[in-house]
Order: C-alpha cells, then sequence, then structure tokens
C-alpha cells in the first residue's frame, strides 16, 4: 500500500517523529545530517535512551519510496547494524518502518538477521507499534 | 553504480523457461563478490542465473512465482552509467523475451539505477501502444489542435473550407510521420524519469 499524494513521505516521517517526542520525551531523537555519511550508511532517525545507551536506529519506507524496496537496503541496514554495534552499543536495533511491500529477498534475509520490518499504512500506527519496542529501550 | 531491474510476469513461471538457451552460467558466488552486494551472500539461494563477461556482470534472482530481479554492475567503467543501461536493458529483454516466448504476459520491467545505496534514476519499459498514447496526450495541444486551428484558419481566412480541411489533415499527418521518426528506435523502450 502506498499513497501517490505529493510531499507524502515528507509528512509522514515528520508526523512519526512529532508522535514520538510527545509520547516518549525521555528517549532522544536525532537526525543524522549529511556530513555523517562519511561514516557509513545512515539510517532516517534514530532514538536512544541517555539512561542505558540503547538505541534503535530506524529506515523509512513510505509513499513513492515505498513502491520499490530495493535489493540494497539489504545491506545497507545489515552495515548499518553492523556500525552502530561496532561503537561499543551493543543493544542497537534496527527496524525499517514501510507502508509498502517488501520483496521476498529483502524480507527473507532481514528476518534472517532479526532486523524487524513493521508494515503499517500511517504514521500513527507507525508510532504505535514502534512505541511498543521504545518502552524496552 | 548498480542496476535493479524487478521483471513482474502475468502468471507463474518456471525458472528453466528463463535460462534455457543461455551461455554457460558462471559461479554465482564469484559473480556476487565483485558487486556492491559481496557482503549479501544469502541473496545466493535464490539465485537463479549468474554471468561474468569482461566488462559486465549480472545475477538474476527469483524472488515469487512471477518476478525476478535482475542485478546488473560494471566490472570496469564502474561510473559509465551509459553503458550500465544500455548492457542492464539488454539482459532485462533476454528474460522478458523467455518469459513471453512461453506464454507468460509481462506485467511490468523497471530498472532502478543506483549509486551505492542512493537512487539515481528509473526507466519504465513502455510498450508501443503505452508510448504512443502517452505521446499523443502529452502534445495534443501543442501538434494535433495546432494542425486543426491551422485548417479552421484556413478555411475562415481564404474562405476556402476544402483547403482548409487538406491543411488540417495534412498538419496532423506531419505529426504522425514525425511519431514515426521518434519511434524508430524500437517498439519496446525504457523510458527514463526526470523527477
Amino acid at each position: 500500500m502506498y499513497m501517490r499524494t505529493q510531499g507524502f513521505e515528507e509528512s509522514f516521517l515528520h508526523r512519526l517523529e512529532t508522535l514520538l517526542a510527545e509520547r516518549h520525551p525521555a528517549l532522544e531523537l536525532e537526525i543524522p545530517n549529511s556530513a555523517a555519511s562519511w561514516y557509513g550508511p545512515q539510517p532516517d532517525f534514530t532514538v536512544s535512551n541517555p539512561r542505558t545507551g540503547s538505541q534503535i536506529a530506524v529506515n523509512v519506507r513510505s509513499g513513492e519510496q515505498a513502491r520499490h524496496i530495493p535489493l540494497v537496503l539489504l545491506p545497507k541496514l545489515r552495515a548499518l547494524r553492523e556500525r552502530l554495534r561496532s561503537t561499543g552499543r551493543d543493544r542497537s536495533e534496527v527496524v525499517l518502518i514501510t507502508t509498502g511491500t517488501v520483496p521476498n529477498l529483502v524480507r527473507d534475509g532481514l528476518n534472517r538477521d532479526g532486523i524487524p520490518i513493521l508494515f503499517v499504512q500511517s504514521p500513527e500506527e507507525a508510532a504505535e507499534r514502534f512505541g511498543e519496542r521504545l518502552k524496552t529501550l | 553504480m548498480h542496476a535493479e531491474v524487478p521483471i513482474r510476469f502475468a502468471d507463474n513461471l518456471r525458472v528453466e523457461w528463463l535460462t534455457n538457451g543461455l551461455p554457460a552460467a558462471s559461479d554465482p558466488y564469484a559473480v556476487l563478490s565483485l558487486t556492491y552486494f559481496r557482503n549479501s551472500a544469502d541473496l545466493l539461494s535464490s539465485a537463479i542465473y549468474a554471468r561474468l563477461e569482461t566488462t559486465f556482470v549480472y545475477l538474476v534472482f527469483k524472488d515469487d512465482g512471477r518476478t525476478i530481479r535482475v542485478l546488473a554492475e560494471g566490472r570496469v567503467s564502474r561510473g559509465d552509467l551509459r553503458q550500465l543501461i544500455q548492457k542492464t536493458e539488454h539482459v532485462a529483454d533476454i528474460f522478458v523475451r523467455a518469459g513471453e516466448s512461453h506464454g507468460c504476459a509481462l506485467e511490468s520491467a523497471t530498472i532502478y539505477l543506483n549509486a551505492g545505496e542512493d537512487l539515481i534514476t528509473t526507466g519504465c519499459r513502455r510498450r508501443l501502444g503505452e508510448r504512443l498514447l502517452r505521446r499523443f496526450t502529452e502534445t495534443i495541444f501543442g501538434d494535433v489542435m495546432v494542425g486543426l486551428f491551422t485548417g479552421i484558419l484556413t478555411g475562415v481566412i481564404t474562405g476556402e473550407w476544402l483547403a482548409g480541411l487538406v491543411a488540417a489533415v495534412a498538419s496532423v499527418l506531419c505529426f504522425l510521420v514525425w511519431l514515426l521518426f521518434e519511434f524508430r528506435g524500437g517498439l519496446d523502450v525504457y523510458a527514463y524519469a526526470g523527477f
């Protein structure tokens, strides 16, 4: 399922970030800047708990972007998790949130690696389902 | 840079339909190790064909009963986008024709060109009918309506309505001839998005 509305991806991400910030004020939400890409693959945003040091990196594919989930997402998310864990945060997780259909090749690979995929229809649903994971962060 | 081409057919298809008659396959592991996906060896469990050529490598994966994915990458001149497009279109067409020759109608084939993890552009395979219709709807005012108004104005100004009709028909015919010139490259081609 995807939405063709212009700017859907932007509004989806903005709404999701707003909801997460409202519902989990104790957690830190960070959007990596473009210079960070020198250090390897970057998520769309990370949510971290400054008290425990745990963090979750989130990749969002919504709207037109979700029409095609590329194979390259597989090595990207794997490399992202490796990079985060190499920084000493062993509890770092990577999550894919999407409004589209994930190809079997990508889905099987992510399942094998234990990288969760959240299939959602709206930012509200994404915030609710992702929020469950944040409770244990 | 690499290209990914999901090719979706209307019906389920057998792997041997696609791979029979192709040049001898190369070792999929060796091919994958030359690509951006070298650290994703688990993909090979779905590989149905791999080919190592002098300047180009490609792998074909079966994604579900109706969909295959071609992954193509240059070995030399890795930044040569033109070569990557030409080779990828050629390889994709081989598998499209193989499926169609066994009665599986093509549903969609789209080339996604990537620089690393970033998407550069996409190219959708369009059939002649789709291209003609699209071209016609895009330029109906620019070409067809101008031709018709030329005829009407000719009729109004000269009072010769037959001459006006001839002018209008001639304009539209010129448009159709021009379309033929535009489409001489082939019946089905990939149309790339300019975003």
